[in-house]
């Protein structure tokens, strides 16, 4: 199994050192080593538990980015926080005047108005993704996100349009 | 909607009312690395989509992996269009030289003065496949040639057959000179001028 693992570490070495540097890109570099040591020890592992790894650099890679985003994480504070600090701090008007668990409650009965990908449009518009991680997130092209986001959105509007005029309406 | 206060207010609330933190119901977090990296499909796929778009924390975590995938993804794309680069400048580099080799061996004065005059083309034809040795090699006639000499090659290189001076634009190959095997060859014409000579060819023949 060491020969087996050296063979393997030697073998691919190249292509470890690579995919670290990928993922670290210019932002992380200070954790190219300790990837690449994670990957290794990652390799052992598997070659212990008598598991085959039958795509060795699709396998790497995939250590490769985990072993980034957990270290980055365990770094401290985020670095790609979702954009809190940008967001302004009113009332949402046509939720307004509700506890948080109403509010809650009056957006998800807006979501369930919406077909099975709008309410995933939306939900992801409002949690902050950019199109190209809606895209990734449900497998659709950016464009079709990029729609998708659009169209809903719009229902979602109308939606609370005509809740609002109803609450308007009651006495 | 189109109002950008009230979309950030209404994310906030999402955000803080509706999405939830994380709990055991989380996803293992290679489920969304591998979601990051386009891996999964199906109801795999939803389920862990559907609950990130839900949960603040796998959010964060998917947003994490899915960047640094990006960045990979682009800093290999950028290599790639780099070696492209390389790559096809060193084709229009070996492409400018070769057009330099052809126009610096298509301007010898050897090729110059070989032009038949009267349109007298090589015989064998160039790159004729014959089933025996030819009896005769013609060539055209060159203006002002004094003398031609006939070198007959093997294909490696090696001189077969060498005829005498000649002031004809033909020569019939001796029988020793007609026993070939089946295989490529290729024969030069040195030509003799007043001034400087000059050579034709290489002209190629192959014997099936």
């Amino acid at each position: 199994m060491s020969t087996e693992f050296e063979n393997l570490v030697t073998r691919y070495a190249r292509l470890m050192s690579s995919a670290a540097r990928r993922v670290c890109a210019q932002k992380h570099l200070e954790l190219v080593p300790d990837i690449e040591q994670e990957v290794r020890l990652a390799l052992w592992k598997r070659l212990q538990s008598g598991k085959k790894i039958d795509h060795p650099a699709s396998y790497i890679y995939k250590v490769a980015l985990t072993t980034a985003w957990r270290l980055i994480r365990r770094a401290g504070p985020d670095p790609v926080p979702l954009d809190e600090t940008t967001l302004p701090s009113p009332e949402v008007s046509v939720a307004s005047g509700l506890t948080p668990t109403e509010r809650a409650r009056f957006i998800e009965q807006a979501l369930l108005t919406l077909g099975p990908d709008e309410s995933r449009a939306v939900r992801a518009h409002l949690a902050g993704f950019n199109h190209r991680e809606i895209a990734t997130l449900f497998g659709w092209s950016e464009s079709v996100a990029r729609h998708r986001v659009y169209r809903s959105m719009e229902s979602l509007a109308s939606t609370f349009a005509a809740g609002k005029g109803k609450g308007e309406e009651t006495p | 909607m189109s109002d950008e206060r009230e979309l950030e207010a209404l994310r906030r609330v999402y955000r803080d009312d509706v999405m939830t933190a994380s709990s055991e119901a989380c996803p293992a977090k290679e489920l969304l690395v591998r979601l990051a990296m386009g891996e999964l499909e199906g109801d795999e796929r939803a389920a862990v989509s559907d609950h990130v778009v839900g949960c603040r924390s796998c959010a964060e975590d998917f947003r994490l992996a899915s960047a640094l995938h990006e960045e990979a993804r682009t800093d290999l794309i950028s290599r790639r269009r780099s070696v492209a680069r390389i790559s096809a400048f060193a084709a229009a580099a070996v492409l400018a030289l070769s057009v330099g080799v052809y126009f610096f061996s298509s301007s010898r004065p050897a090729t110059d003065v070989l032009r038949g005059p009267l349109g007298e083309t090589t015989s064998p034809a160039q790159g004729e496949t014959l089933r025996a040795a030819p009896a005769t090699l013609s060539w055209p006639s060159q203006a002002g040639a004094t003398g031609y000499v006939v070198r007959l090659y093997g294909f490696d290189g090696s001189l077969l057959w060498q005829s005498a001076r000649t002031e004809q634009r033909s020569m019939a190959l001796p029988p020793e000179a007609r026993d070939l095997a089946a295989q490529s060859y290729y024969w030069l014409v040195s030509v003799e001028g007043p001034v400087q000579g000059a050579e034709l060819g290489p002209f190629t023949f192959t014997i099936e």
